[in-house]
C-alpha cells in the first residue's frame, strides 16, 4: 500500500528538525549503526559424553569383575575403599563421581569426546577452493555475523520516513543537508520518490528502510549535482523514478528489493538524475515524457528478462553498471533529435537501447567501455537510427557495437591513451558516422578499423604528442572520408584498410615529427587535414599502390626543413609546403611512376628539388621573393618538376634560377 | 551497572574520565570502531588480558548515559563478548543491564533474543569440559526453554530460528547423558518424546525445500557429517546452481552432525538402560522395546546405525 503524501510531509519535517537539532542527527545514526550492525556469534563446542547409566554400567562391570576375582581366590586388585567408594558413586549416580571413577578404573570403557573444530571455516574455504566463492571476507561476515533482524522500535510511519531521509542524507555533504530538506523544490522531490517507490511494508522492513534510503540517496546526490536546474515537477525526473516503479512491478514480490537495489549500483544513476534535471528543464517539452517513461520502463522489463533468462553473471553485471549510461544516451538524443525517437507503439529509443543492451552484454571488450564510452557510442546510434530509420532493420547496430568494443579492447590502445581521451575519440566517431550517412551500413565498420589503426599507430609514442596528434588525425580522416566515402569502399564492396593504413602511416610521421621538431598541435591539426584529404583525392597513388607514400614525402619535407641552415620554413611553411607537394604528387605522380621511376628514385629527386629550392630562396630573399611566398614557390617548383619542365635541379643553374624567378613572380606576397 | 562496575579496574575511569575531557563528540564514528573491534574480537576469540572492545563499551556508557537505546544494544554485544571470553557471569550481568536499563520490547529480534535466552545461551556457549552434575541438572530446564521461545515466537527470522534450533538440538544430548536408572518407564518415555519433538521440529526447520538444500550441499561436500578438517570436504564436483545460502551455513553444515549426536546419545541411554517398573506401571516388552528403539529422523536423511554399536551415520537420502 503506498504511503500517504501527508504522512511524508510529516516524515520530512521530522527529518528537518531533526538534522537541525546538530547533535541529536550524530546520535540518531549512531543508534541506527548499533541496531542495523551485524553481530559476530562465537563458535560453541561440541561435547560427546558417556551417558550416567553406561558410567554406571562401566563400574557394576568393575566390581563384577572384582568380587569374581576375590570369589575365585585372586589377588584382589581394587582396595576395600576403592571398592566401597566405587559401590557408593553407582548407588549415588553423581555423574562427577562416577566420570572420575570410570576414567580411574574402566578408562578403556568409555570414551570423551570434545570437538572444537570450526566446521563452518572448512566449508568456507573449500567453498573459496572450488571457486563458488569470490570474495571471503564478506563471506566470512555473512556466515559469523547474526544479522539485526527486525527493528522493533516503536516508530510511526512519518518517524520511519524521517530516518529514511536522515539515512539518505548522511552520505550528502553536510552543507546540504539541511537545505535538502528545507528547500521547498527539493523537499517535494524527496516526496515524489517515496510516494512512488515507498510502500509501509518496506518501511516496517529494516531491510526495506535501507533500500529506501539508497533510492532517495542516489536520486538526491544526482538532484545536488543538477541543483540549480532543480524543478519539482520535471516530468522527465518523474517519467524515470515512474519507469523504475514499473520496472519494479514486474518483479516477483520477495524481489524487488534486491532489483532495485541492483539498478541503484553504480555512479551512472545519480549522473543520470543530474543531466535529466538540466536537460529536461531547459530543452525538452514536458509533452513527450509519458512516452519516454514507456520506453523507458519497457527498456528496462525487456532488459531484466534478458538477464533472468542468460546463463551467466556477465549480462546482470553489465545491465546493473550500465543502464543508466545507455538511457542516458537516449535522454541525450532525444534531446537532440527531438521526439520522434519517441513517437510510436514501439518507439525508437526504446528498440536502440535493447539492441545496445543486447550486443555490448557480451560483446568482447565491453568490460573495457566506460560509462561515457558507452553513452557516446550509444547516443551516436540512437542519432544514427533517428536519421536514417531504415538502419534499424539491418545488423548495423550489431556491427557498430561490437566493433567499438573491439576498438578499446586493444591492449596497446588502453594502455596508451587516458579514458577521457578515448571517451572523446569515440564521441567524435559515433557523432560523425551519425551525421554522415556515406559512413553508414558498409562503411561503419571500416570507420572503427580507421580509428583503431589511427590509435595503434601512435600509441607507442609519449603523451600528450601521441594523443594530439591521433585526435587531429581521426577528426580529418572521419571528414574526409565523409567527402570521398570510396576511400572505405573497394570495387566489390567490402572494407578496404588501404586508407586506414596510409592514413595510420600519416599520423605516425606526423607525431614523430611533432615530438622531434616540436610542431604544434594546431600545425599537425592542419597538415593531418590537408594530407589526409589529398591522400583521398588520389586513391591509386596513395592507398592502394603505396599507403606510405605520403608519410615518406611528409618526412622528407620536414626532414629538409629541420636541416636548413637559413630556418625559412616556418610552421606555417611547412604546412603550405607538405600540402602543396602532396597535391602536385596527387595529380602528377602517377604519371612520373608509370614512366618507370622507382617510387625511391621519385622521393630522392623529390628532395633534390626542394633542397635546391631552399638554398635558391636563400639567396633570392630580398630579390625576387619574401619569406612569406617561399613554401608556395617551393610547392610550384615541384609541381614544375613533376611538370617536366626544370632542365636541371641545381641552384647555381641559370635555368633552374630562371624558373625560380618565374614562378616567385607569380605569387604575390602575403599581407 | 553494579557487577560491571566491579569487574573494571580502577586506572580505567581514570583513563576513561581524560578521554572525556580531550574528546569531543563523535558518537557515531564511536560506536563503529566499537562494532568492528567488538565483531573482530568475538570472531578471533582470543582475550590475553581482556577484550579491549569491552573497555570501550564501558566508557561510552558512562560517558552518555542518556543514549539508552545505543547503550541497551552496547550491552548485549558486551554480552556476547563477555561469552567468546569465557566469562559466564559477566555475560550474564550484561545482557541483564541491557534489558533493565531500557524497554527490552524496543531491542532488535536478534537481540531481544539474546536478552530472553540469555540463560540457555549463556550456558551453553560457556559449557566446557567436563560435563559435570550442575550442567546436566540445568539442562532439562534450558532445553525446554528453548523449546518453548520457539513456540512463542513462530515469526523469528530463518537466521535466529536456525541458531536457536542449533543451540536446543546440542543441549538435547545432555538429557539422555544425565537420565539415571531410579527414573521409570514413564520417565522414559517422556524423555524420548522429548527429544522426538526437538528432532522432528530440527529436522522440520532444516527439511524445509530451501534449506534441505543448503544442508545436502553441505553433507554432499564432506566425506563426514562432522567435519573438523579440510580433508573431508570438497567441492570441486558439485553443481555451483545449488550454492548454500551462507547466512545459514554455520548451522547448516552441522545438521547431519547434531542428528547423529542426538540418535547417538540417545541409543547409548537405551542400550544400558534396565527397565525395573514393568509391573507397577503394567506396561509390556513390547513397549518397553518401542522405546529402546532409536528415534525418528525424516525421509530426507537416511541413518544407519552400526552393528553392535550405539553410532549413527546419517546421509543424504
Amino acid at each position: 500500500m503506498p504511503i500517504a503524501p501527508g504522512t511524508i510531509e510529516i516524515g520530512i519535517s521530522l527529518a528537518r528538525v531533526t538534522i537541525q537539532a546538530g547533535q541529536r542527527l550524530d546520535r540518531i545514526f549512531a543508534e541506527n549503526k548499533v541496531v542495523t550492525a551485524p553481530l559476530a556469534w562465537p563458535i560453541a563446542p561440541k561435547i560427546q559424553s558417556p551417558t550416567k547409566v553406561q558410567l554406571k554400567r562401566a563400574l557394576e562391570d568393575v566390581v563384577a569383575g572384582e568380587e569374581a576375582r576375590r570369589d575365585a581366590g585372586e589377588l584382589p586388585q581394587l582396595a576395600e575403599t576403592q571398592l566401597e567408594a566405587i559401590r557408593n558413586a553407582i548407588t549415588e549416580q553423581s555423574f562427577d563421581r562416577l566420570r572420575n571413577l570410570v576414567h580411574d578404573f574402566a578408562p578403556e570403557t568409555i570414551t570423551f569426546d570434545v570437538q572444537s573444530g570450526d566446521a563452518a571455516s572448512v566449508y568456507l574455504e573449500a567453498l573459496e577452493e572450488s571457486g563458488h566463492i569470490k570474495n571471503m571476507d564478506t563471506a566470512r561476515q555473512i556466515v559469523y555475523f547474526l544479522a539485526p533482524g527486525t527493528d522493533n522500535r516503536q516508530q510511526s510511519t512519518p518517524w520511519q520516513v524521517g530516518t529514511v531521509l536522515l539515512a539518505a542524507v548522511a552520505d550528502l555533504a553536510l552543507s546540504t543537508q539541511e537545505t535538502l530538506i528545507k528547500d521547498a523544490r527539493q523537499k517535494r522531490i524527496v516526496a515524489g520518490i517515496l510516494e512512488r517507490l515507498a510502500t509501509l511494508e518496506l518501511l516496517e522492513a529494516s531491510d526495506g528502510r535501507r533500500l529506501l534510503s539508497q533510492i532517495v540517496g542516489a536520486t538526491l546526490n544526482g538532484v545536488v549535482d543538477a541543483r540549480v536546474h532543480v524543478d519539482p515537477e520535471n516530468p522527465w525526473l518523474s517519467g524515470l523514478l515512474n519507469a523504475l516503479a514499473d520496472a519494479r512491478a514486474t518483479q516477483p514480490t520477495d524481489r524487488q528489493g534486491e532489483y532495485m537495489l541492483g539498478l541503484l549500483r553504480g555512479d551512472g544513476y545519480r549522473q543520470l538524475v543530474a543531466e535529466i534535471l538540466e536537460q529536461g528543464s531547459e530543452h525538452l517539452s514536458a509533452n513527450n515524457q509519458k512516452a519516454y517513461q514507456t520506453a523507458l520502463a519497457d527498456f528496462l522489463k525487456s532488459a531484466t528478462q534478458i538477464v533472468e533468462a542468460s546463463a551467466s553473471d556477465s549480462a546482470k553485471v553489465f545491465f546493473e553498471k550500465h543502464w543508466p549510461d545507455l538511457v542516458r544516451a537516449g535522454f541525450g538524443a532525444t534531446h537532440s533529435h527531438g521526439p520522434q525517437l519517441l513517437e510510436g507503439t514501439e518507439p525508437v529509443l526504446g528498440i536502440v537501447l535493447l539492441t545496445a543492451f543486447k550486443e555490448l552484454q557480451d560483446a568482447p571488450g565491453r568490460e573495457f567501455l566506460n560509462s561515457e564510452m558507452l553513452e557516446a557510442i550509444a547516443e551516436g546510434s540512437i542519432a544514427t537510427i533517428a536519421e536514417n530509420p531504415e538502419l534499424i532493420e539491418g545488423n548495423w547496430l550489431r556491427v557498430i557495437f561490437r566493433s567499438y568494443a573491439s576498438v578499446i579492447a586493444e591492449t596497446g590502445i588502453r594502455e596508451a591513451f587516458s579514458n577521457q581521451a578515448l571517451t572523446r575519440f569515440t564521441r567524435e566517431l559515433a557523432r560523425r558516422i551519425a551525421r554522415s550517412p556515406v559512413l553508414l551500413a558498409s562503411s561503419s565498420e571500416a570507420a572503427t578499423e580507421l580509428m583503431r589503426c589511427i590509435l595503434l599507430s601512435v600509441s607507442d609514442l609519449s603523451q600528450p604528442t601521441a594523443e594530439l596528434v591521433a585526435e587531429a588525425a581521426l577528426l580529418a580522416a572521419l571528414d574526409t572520408a565523409t567527402a570521398y566515402p570510396e576511400v572505405l569502399l573497394v570495387t566489390d564492396g567490402t572494407p578496404d584498410t588501404g586508407y586506414a593504413s596510409a592514413v595510420a602511416a600519416l599520423s605516425r610521421e606526423l607525431a614523430r615529427i611533432v615530438k622531434t621538431h616540436g610542431l604544434t598541435a594546431l600545425t599537425a591539426a592542419g597538415i593531418a587535414s590537408g594530407s589526409i584529404r589529398i591522400i583521398a583525392s588520389s586513391p591509386r597513388l596513395f592507398i592502394r599502390d603505396n599507403s606510405g607514400l605520403a608519410a615518406e614525402i611528409l618526412n622528407v619535407v620536414a626532414q629538409i626543413a629541420q636541416d636548413d641552415p637559413s630556418k625559412l620554413i616556418t610552421e606555417a611553411g611547412l604546412q603550405t609546403i607538405t600540402n602543396s607537394v602532396l597535391r602536385a604528387m596527387a595529380i602528377r605522380g602517377q604519371s612520373l611512376l608509370d614512366a618507370s621511376a622507382s617510387k625511391n628514385e621519385m622521393i630522392s629527386l623529390l628532395a633534390e628539388v626542394i633542397r635546391e629550392g631552399l638554398k635558391l630562396a636563400d639567396q633570392e630573399l630580398g630579390h625576387s621573393v619574401d619569406i612569406s611566398a617561399i613554401p608556395k614557390v617551393i610547392g610550384r617548383l615541384v609541381d614544375s618538376w613533376l611538370r617536366g619542365q626544370l632542365l636541371a635541379i641545381d641552384s647555381t643553374n641559370a635555368s633552374f634560377v630562371d624558373q625560380f624567378r618565374a614562378i616567385a613572380a607569380q605569387i604575390a606576397p602575403e599581407d | 551497572m553494579k557487577i560491571l562496575r566491579n569487574q573494571f579496574p580502577a586506572w580505567h575511569w581514570i583513563t576513561f574520565s581524560l578521554v572525556i575531557v580531550l574528546t569531543g563528540c563523535v558518537t557515531k564514528k564511536q560506536v563503529e570502531q566499537i562494532v568492528d573491534q567488538s565483531n573482530a574480537e568475538i570472531i578471533a576469540g582470543q582475550f590475553e588480558g581482556g577484550p579491549d572492545a569491552e573497555e570501550k563499551i564501558l566508557n561510552f556508557i558512562e560517558r552518555n548515559p542518556d543514549l539508552t537505546a545505543v547503550n541497551q544494544r552496547l550491552l548485549v554485544r558486551l554480552g556476547v563478548l563477555y561469552m567468546a571470553d569465557s566469562k559466564p557471569n559477566h555475560a550474564l550481568a550484561a545482557f541483564e543491564e541491557a534489558g533493565q536499563i531500557g524497554d527490552i520490547s524496543q531491542l532488535g529480534e536478534r537481540d531481544r533474543m539474546l536478552v530472553e535466552l540469555r540463560g540457555p545461551l549463556v550456558w551453553r556457549q560457556t559449557l566446557g569440559d567436563p560435563i559435570s552434575d550442575a550442567n546436566l541438572q540445568a539442562a532439562p530446564g534450558y532445553h525446554a526453554q528453548l523449546r518453548q521461545y520457539l513456540d512463542d515466537h513462530n515469526d523469528l527470522n530463518d537466521q535466529l530460528k536456525a541458531m536457536v534450533l542449533d543451540t536446543e538440538i546440542s543441549v538435547a544430548p545432555l538429557l539422555p547423558t544425565g537420565f539415571d536408572d531410579e527414573q521409570d518407564t514413564e520417565q522414559v518415555r517422556e524423555l524420548r518424546d522429548t527429544l522426538q519433538a526437538s528432532m522432528t521440529d530440527y529436522t522440520a526447520f532444516w527439511g524445509e525445500q530451501q534449506h534441505r538444500e543448503t544442508v545436502q550441499f553441505l553433507r554432499g561436500g564432506s566425506t563426514e557429517s562432522c567435519v573438523t578438517d579440510s580433508s573431508q570436504v570438497s567441492f570441486r564436483n558439485l553443481d555451483p546452481s545449488t550454492l548454500p545460502d551462507l547466512r545459514l551455513l554455520r548451522f547448516a553444515g552441522s545438521v547431519y552432525c547434531n542428528v547423529e549426536a542426538l540418535l547417538e546419545q540417545h541409543q547409548k541411554l537405551m542400550t544400558a538402560y534396565r527397565f525395573q517398573d514393568q509391573q507397577s506401571n503394567q506396561l509390556g516388552g513390547q513397549e518397553q522395546a518401542l522405546l529402546r528403539k532409536p528415534l525418528n529422523t525424516p525421509d530426507w536423511m537416511n541413518c544407519v546405525q552400526e552393528a553392535d554399536k550405539t553410532d549413527f551415520t546419517c546421509s543424504a537420502s
